[in-house]
């Protein structure tokens, strides 16, 4: 169990934590849900940045065979062309994964494009075995819900941040 | 294949699915084999990792001309982040694991590593006349070659849960683990 507390800039919170959690790398598709955490790591050398949601889950593996902990940021409207990398590859070889993925449609009223996949995002991880976290700002000890416990347990399988609203 | 690999004894040599690694598997496994055993498309993806953890490893990517098709996507990063690469293509035109289909139309296969940003890029049908050993950059190789008339390889034994332990502990061991620049969370 583990208490990060939120001070303002819960983006910048969320990074270092995963960086005292042992993170090296950052792979990621942008999403304006996680604006702010990708402001952060614009800069950021440990920051790679990934043309489509698959490739990034696929970089990330290969970076976790050579020693790395990687993390994946992306959209959950990218979570379709991950499905085949997720179960053939990480899946199948045994592999950690950690993903922060901006939950566009999950809750309340959003863009029409994301009307089918808001709803399916957490079944479908589900579906997959996933450990799914929610950001829950107004838990003040625990915002990330399990999330960086695993990141730091490192087990194999798919931990996921589901980051709705923004942060 | 086998020249390929007779000019870099010592690389790590990614393979796509099907075919592909069940070959290079028969050709003699080490712990410096790394077969992507399904998710076709993605040993360029696996391999950019790879080349961004240990830049100073020498790399060989082999794959046929439609896992190439699938994961033409990741050619930029993977050119990009590449230090030490030869990629080849091994072009038959067919979905051979398959059942022999013909591939969808895929353009000048060197032309497209090159504007991706590869070093080099040659197409030849006997690699012993090329240059198939790793060089500085990333580097393109395209070999065309027939349908498979001999017998198909057996398929691959060790497991992907041990290929993932035998690749880490010899790429950590041989290379060290990076230490990268984690600067975030300010």
């Amino acid at each position: 169990m583990t208490a990060v507390a939120v001070t303002g800039n819960a983006a910048g919170t969320l990074l270092a934590a995963c960086r005292e959690s042992g993170v090296t790398r950052y792979l990621g598709v942008p999403c304006s849900t996680l604006k702010r955490v990708f402001t952060n790591l614009e800069d950021d050398p440990a920051f790679v940045r990934m043309p489509r949601e698959d490739v990034a889950v696929g970089t990330a593996g290969g970076l976790t065979v050579g020693g790395e902990k990687p993390v994946v940021l992306m959209q959950n409207s990218g979570l379709g062309y991950c499905l085949n990398a997720l179960t053939s590859f990480v899946q199948v070889y045994d592999l950690p994964l950690h993903m922060i993925v901006g939950w566009r449609g999950g809750v309340g009223l959003d863009a029409v494009e994301h009307r089918v996949m808001g709803p399916a995002t957490v079944p479908l991880f589900q579906l997959l075995g996933a450990g799914v976290s929610r950001y829950q700002p107004e838990e003040e000890q625990r915002p990330f819900g399990d999330f960086l416990d695993r990141v730091r347990l490192n087990a194999p399988g798919i931990n996921v941040l589901l980051v709705g609203g923004g942060l | 294949m086998r020249v390929v690999l007779e000019a870099n004894p010592e690389a790590m040599v990614v393979s796509s699915c099907g075919y592909p690694s069940r070959d290079l598997h028969a050709l003699g496994d080490r712990d410096t084999r790394f077969y992507v055993v399904g998710s076709m498309g993605l040993a360029g993806s696996i391999t950019t990792g790879i080349a961004l953890s240990h830049p100073d490893a020498d790399l060989v990517l082999i794959e046929g001309d439609g896992s190439f098709a699938m994961g033409v996507t990741a050619l930029p990063i993977l050119a990009s982040h590449s230090r030490r690469l030869l990629h080849v293509v091994l072009d038959n035109g067919l979905h051979e694991s398959t059942g022999g289909q013909r591939v969808a139309p895929q353009g000048d296969l060197c032309a497209m590593a090159l504007a991706a940003g590869y070093r080099t890029a040659t197409r030849t049908a006997d690699p012993s006349r090329a240059t198939v050993q790793v060089s500085d950059g990333a580097n393109f190789v395209v070999v065309p070659c027939g349908a498979r008339t001999g017998e198909v390889a057996g398929r691959v034994e060790p497991t992907p849960r041990e290929m993932v332990e035998r690749s880490s502990r010899h790429l950590v061991r041989t290379f060290g683990r990076r230490a990268v620049a984690a600067q975030t969370g300010h």
